[in-house]
């Protein structure tokens, strides 16, 4: 009996594993879709008044991180630009030099660095902020008065988020590689400086819209997966850390498959 | 003196609320609340009374029968119309839910900053005032938490009352009180002078006596409307007699 039933069990098992980080991903893009939709039915879309909060938050997720992504940005100028020019240097592939800097630093490393400061800094940050506004009935005082949450807290998370990202990864980048240019120019060879003068030519259009659109899509979800556990907690305060916990997690998974995804778009 | 009746502002026919079967299973509530009226809502189970006057209030949606608003009734309403009942009936629930993030005057002017009820200065301005009106001036820059559960309460009404409702809903606001007869005299007689329509859940009988012009009183198996404290205080049943006597004030 056990074996029989053992085939069916263990499909249901697969069935069930497959399908959770699909409904996640669907509940994920819908909570994002109406939190978009109900911001743009109160705010249009070119009004100043409109952003008022975005830019509040953006101080926060993105302004404030400037000291932390600056020492990290330092670092990997070292550890990541520093040591692929030395590598390539000895293996004598230097003619690609600044295509494998812009691919390896500027679409790939910053990006995800960039994420990962992101995901434990303000992701964990709006899920304990938002957690704890439910816990203690502040969300519900806030619907009580007729303030849209999507409108008034998710919204202007997400598109901060997204906003930050992306500056973040612009100005991370941007340090890693002229510290690791820089570098490589004192400690190897000072005709290393002209790769700062070529960085600018070797980024086509179509690798500036990767960029932008890959720092965007990161951000957005960050903050979604953010708001959408923080929203989650219930009657618990045991439960805070727990989303809080889920958040971090979910938002690595989903940052790696989205690069993944967006890495086999652009191939 | 009570209120002269006016037009109804909420309706209830054959309502039950949205309790569970254990905490209710009593008749259906027909009832109507006009104009600058004071209600009185009571009961032996705090929690199930607290769902009545949500649902009266419009928050929960009753389990039967059905609730007139403003001549509108609820199962009419479309997802705009749900959102104009909320600025026009303030809900004040027992947990206060100031925001902890903002100060109290930053509290009192967020709603009404988010509805647009007037420019930022104007809404500064007009929160400065209610504030003050309420003896809150001092405590305006305060986050909640450096606030006594009073003080906390009589933001969060100054909150509500920025968005100028037509009724104000409170959950057991005497007992967070200390000095109840200063925030009765500071509210109650504010807003009954403002003719303001105002729903009260309590347990003091004093209050009842001296403010409600019905009273509305929830036990397991009965809800009861009088017309007047009067008739609550003059009532035979038994479960009304033993919460009287509970009462030291009176």
């Amino acid at each position: 009996m056990f074996l029989l039933k053992l085939p069916m069990e263990l499909s249901g098992w697969l069935g069930r594993l497959i399908l959770k980080p699909i409904f996640y991903m669907i509940n994920m893009i819908t909570f994002s879709l109406f939190a978009l939709n109900d911001w743009h039915k109160n705010h249009p879309l070119f009004k100043r008044s409109s952003y008022q909060n975005i830019v509040s938050q953006i101080i926060f997720t993105g302004i404030d991180a400037l000291p932390a992504i600056t020492f990290l940005a330092l670092v990997a100028g070292f550890l990541f630009t520093f040591r692929l020019i030395v590598m390539l240097d000895t293996l004598g592939g230097t003619d690609n030099l600044i295509n494998i800097l812009v691919n390896v630093i500027g679409l790939e490393i910053g990006p995800l660095i960039s994420a990962f400061i992101l995901v434990s800094r303000t992701g964990s940050a709006i899920v304990v902020d938002i957690g704890n506004m439910k816990l203690h009935g502040e969300i519900e005082g806030l619907e009580l008065l007729a303030i849209n949450i999507n409108d008034y807290l998710v919204t202007p998370r997400l598109l901060s988020c997204a906003i930050s990202q992306l500056a973040l990864t612009v100005y991370f980048t941007s340090i890693t590689m002229v510290v690791g240019i820089v570098l490589s120019s004192i400690l190897i060879s000072s005709g290393h400086l002209q790769l700062l003068s070529s960085l600018s030519m070797a980024i086509s259009p179509m690798m500036l819209v990767a960029f932008v659109l890959k720092n965007l899509i990161f951000g957005f979800f960050i903050a979604a997966t953010a708001c959408y556990h923080g929203l989650s907690v219930v009657k618990s305060p045991t439960e805070v850390p727990q989303q809080t916990q889920q958040a971090i997690v979910n938002s690595l998974i989903m940052v790696f498959v989205l690069d993944s995804f967006l890495g086999l778009a652009l191939l | 003196m009570k209120s002269p009746v006016m037009q109804a502002l909420i309706q209830c026919q054959a309502v039950k609320a949205n309790t569970s079967p254990d905490k209710y299973m009593g008749n259906e509530l027909d009832f109507s609340i006009e104009q600058g009226q004071v209600i009185a809502l009571l009961g032996t189970d705090i929690e199930n009374t607290n769902n009545w006057l949500k649902t009266l209030a419009g928050v929960y949606y009753p389990s039967s029968g059905q609730v007139t608003f403003f001549g509108k009734g609820s199962s009419q309403f479309t997802k705009a119309d749900w959102l104009k009942l909320r600025k026009e009936i303030a809900y004040i629930s027992k947990d206060i839910n100031l925001l902890s993030m903002l100060s109290g005057l930053a509290n009192v002017m967020l709603a009404a900053n988010y509805h647009k009820i007037a420019n930022p200065e104007t809404v500064k301005s007009n929160a400065l005032k209610l504030i003050s009106q309420m003896e809150l001036a001092e405590l305006a820059m305060l986050l909640p938490v450096n606030m006594t559960r009073d003080q906390q309460l009589l933001f969060a009404i100054a909150r509500a009352l920025m968005l100028e409702p037509k009724m104000l809903f409170l959950e057991a606001p005497l007992v967070q009180f200390d000095d109840q007869d200063s925030f009765k005299e500071l509210i109650f007689d504010k807003i009954r002078h403002q003719k303001m329509t105002l729903v009260v859940s309590t347990q003091d009988a004093q209050f009842i006596q001296s403010y409600a012009d019905k009273v509305v009183f929830v036990d397991k198996d009965c809800i009861i409307s009088f017309n007047n404290s009067n008739e609550f205080f003059m009532s035979d049943n038994p479960q009304i007699k033993r919460i009287i006597k509970k009462v030291p004030t009176l």
